[in-house]
């Protein structure tokens, strides 16, 4: 296991599911997935809204990733570093916005 | 007129303070939040057609198809004069239609314009993010047409945008950067102080205006005339045929003219109640700056008094709060 923290962006439970890695239009969002980016951009709106928990390596918790899942009422951490290079597609992965950490299992 | 880069910096010191209020929200700040929102989207959609309508008019000249019906080759301001004539919703549709599906020259139109037209339409779709207000309006203050900022055509609703860019840059950072490169409307912070928000000193400030005038903008009341999803051919034609896939298939079976059976959009999904909110007045006060320093509003939540608890504008106490609550 490895574990990653960054910030909270947006508050919620703790979320355990498998890692969608985000790749524009062509991002693959299962049932129970976690979208995990470098970071958002508009073409990650309706994957973001479908996720369960939204985790990115880089911004701040003014980016368009923060915002959008606080609105959504969607758990969001970011900043967490490197994250998308660690985690593949479909990996599970345990996100906390308690203390803002990213397990990957 | 609407001071879109104060704007800018304001909707995110709201949203930085809603981070702040995570977990406890307070009615009160909740409202203040929601308002100010709805009103900044409502002046960014009444923005959007305009600006769309604007570079529509280029169709004729620059694009494969235009919309026979719009006024073609006449000034913008002329443009905007009659686009208020028709239901904006319709008109966005066909515009949308216009820029993503058909061939554009010279830099006008296209998929940039395309992504405005549809952000707009996007705000009605009950099932697109975009309908939720604070999504709306963070993604408009990144759409881009094809030479910079949307938001920089004028149309007598934003004044000051050119800054905005480098708003979005340094928010980009962290909130630290945010609030010592920027200086948040002092009507913004009182309203954050009314809240109690650990960290400010409170003092005590008459109040006596409504809190949703804020932005002082009303919105435009737009007409009702729904503008046929008739196209005619434009004067562009496009010299690479060899990798012009969908766009060529139609200009080879339309007529020059088509009639209303051929390129006619359907608008059946939206209603005309869902635009409801933005057939309000049509009165815009262009003397007004957007935020009055004189007084903040006693309407909001439980604050009803005539006086109020509120915190004194102090810059490097925010930021000091922000930082002791681990937000940097």
């Amino acid at each position: 296991m490895q574990k990653i923290t960054g910030r909270t962006a947006s508050m919620g439970k703790k979320i355990v599911g498998s890692a969608c890695m985000a790749n524009g239009k062509d991002t693959v969002m299962t049932a129970d997935g976690i979208l995990v980016a470098e970071m958002t951009d508009p073409s990650l709106l309706s994957f973001m809204a479908k996720s369960k928990a939204v985790v990115t390596s880089t911004g701040g918790l003014l980016c368009h990733a923060a915002i959008v899942c606080r609105e959504l009422g969607i758990p969001c951490v970011v900043a967490a570093k490197n994250v998308h290079k660690l985690v593949k597609q479909g990996s599970i992965i345990t996100v906390d916005p308690a203390d803002g950490s990213v397990t990957i299992h | 007129m609407i001071d879109l880069t104060q704007a800018c910096i304001d909707f995110y010191a709201i949203q930085a303070v809603d981070l702040l209020n995570m977990g406890k929200k307070k009615p009160a700040f909740t409202k203040l939040k929601k308002d100010y929102t709805k009103q900044l989207g409502l002046a960014m959609r009444d923005y959007l057609v305009l600006a769309c309508a604007g570079e529509a008019r280029h169709a004729k000249s620059s694009c494969t198809r235009y919309i026979t019906e719009f006024p073609m080759k006449v000034s913008r301001d002329s443009v905007w004069s009659k686009s208020v004539a028709y239901s904006p919703i319709p008109l966005m549709k066909l515009c949308s239609k216009l820029f993503n599906e058909y061939r554009w020259a010279g830099g006008y139109g296209g998929k940039k314009w395309g992504q405005c037209a549809d952000a707009f339409l996007g705000y009605y779709d009950k099932d697109n993010v975009l309908s939720k207000d604070a999504i709306f309006v963070d993604y408009c203050f990144d759409l881009q047409h094809n030479n910079g900022t949307v938001f920089n055509k004028g149309a007598n609703i934003f004044m000051n945008v050119s800054s905005i860019q480098s708003v979005l840059n340094t928010k980009r950072d962290n909130l630290e950067s945010l609030f010592s490169c920027y200086r948040v409307s002092p009507t913004i912070i009182m309203y954050m102080g009314m809240f109690d928000i650990e960290g400010f000193q409170t003092q005590t400030v008459s109040t006596n205006n409504s809190l949703k005038n804020v932005l002082n903008y009303n919105g435009i009341s737009w007409g009702t005339a729904v503008l046929k999803g008739t196209f005619g051919s434009g004067s562009y034609s496009p010299h690479d045929d060899d990798d012009d896939e969908e766009n060529d298939d139609e200009s080879e079976t339309e007529t020059e003219e088509e009639t209303t059976n051929g390129d006619t959009c359907n608008y059946g999904q939206y209603s005309s109640t869902k635009y409801s909110a933005c057939e309000g007045s049509s009165t815009r006060d262009n003397n007004n700056m957007p935020f009055d320093d004189a007084g903040v509003s006693s309407s909001v939540g439980q604050l009803k008094e005539s006086n109020t608890k509120c915190n004194s504008y102090n810059r490097a106490e925010f930021i000091a709060h922000c930082i002791k609550r681990g937000i940097r």
